[in-house]
């Protein structure tokens, strides 16, 4: 399963947010569940580590080892799930950003990636066809889009994915 | 062994000169001892053409190594009927990372992808609105490959 809340800024003015939820079913035969749908009043926390909308809220607990990932967005797919590091986290580079261009004084852009690479998955996803428990390992990413403003006016796409295997 | 193995390959993502990647390669590999993660893109020709590659290697309470030094490969491919890409059908993933004390860690996991999970057409699932805005992706054709 793979969920993610991508949010976009074009040219300063309009900003949209999208939770997306994807459910792979291994047995070679039930077709993907894919749900996305976009959000109403998408907004941080102060601390800037929490994310919420209307039916929808992904926070960081105190110490930072965990993420709860709730939505009600999508009837289809109702997530209510606990990521929480089994490992520490990483990033590549100081600071995990990959630059752009051919001046690094002055790059074309950025793209910023962290990584949670074990993490142990709780809660479930309810859909249609029932409720499926997502006990099991996981990865999260964040990954962060840093546009130069010169680039045709398209802005930062802040992105967290969450891919969960079994 | 639970094991999922998410590829995509190749894929530009909804803004393609903007968003600075032509092609990515995932891979999440979990078992009860190890977890492997590598993410490879390439930058599109007006970014160079330039391959990045990120990637680490944790078990329970420890990261083993995490670093740039690594390759995705696709060992063997099939083109795609539908829209010309080679879709991958064996892949090969190379760690050659540090230690957090700076120690050399290599690590390979290699094989056959077997039944293909899904393949996302991508410019299917942009919202209309952003289609709109960005007047069309000039010869692009980006798809998802999901095992």
């Amino acid at each position: 399963m793979e969920g993610h809340a991508d949010a976009q800024t074009i040219s300063g003015i309009h900003t949209t947010c999208q939770f997306n939820t994807k459910i792979f079913y291994p047995d070679g035969t039930t077709p993907a569940l894919w749900s996305s749908d976009a959000l109403d009043n998408a907004d941080f926390d102060a601390d800037k580590l929490s994310f919420h909308a209307d039916g929808c809220a992904i926070s960081l607990n105190g110490d930072g080892t965990s993420y709860s990932v709730k939505s009600v967005t999508n009837e289809a797919s109702i997530v209510n799930l606990t990521v929480s590091q089994a490992a520490p986290g990483f990033h590549v580079g100081k600071d995990g950003k990959s630059y752009f261009g051919t001046d690094l004084k002055n790059p074309w852009g950025s793209m910023r990636h962290g990584f949670w690479p074990r993490c142990h998955v709780e809660g479930s996803i309810i859909t249609k066809a029932g409720e499926i428990d997502f006990k099991g390992r996981g990865l999260f990413i964040h990954a962060l889009q840093g546009m130069k403003p010169h680039h045709a006016g398209i802005y930062p796409c802040p992105i967290a994915c969450l891919f969960y295997s079994d | 062994m639970p094991v999922s193995i998410l590829v995509q390959s190749p894929v530009s993502f909804i803004l393609t000169d903007l968003v600075k990647a032509a092609k990515w390669t995932f891979v999440d590999f979990q078992s009860p001892s190890f977890s492997a993660v590598m993410m490879e893109y390439t930058t599109p020709p007006s970014y160079g053409s330039t391959v990045v590659n990120v990637g680490g290697i944790a078990q329970d309470g420890v990261i083993l190594c995490a670093g740039s030094g690594n390759a995705a490969t696709h060992t063997k491919v099939k083109d795609d009927a539908e829209n010309d890409w080679p879709a991958p059908e064996e892949v090969k993933f190379i760690w050659n990372d540090r230690s957090k004390d700076g120690k050399p860690v290599t690590a390979v996991l290699e094989g056959s992808l077997g039944k293909r999970l899904d393949k996302v057409d991508v410019m299917a699932k942009v919202p209309g609105f952003i289609k709109t805005i960005v007047g069309g992706v000039a010869g692009t054709k980006p798809y998802i490959y999901q095992v």
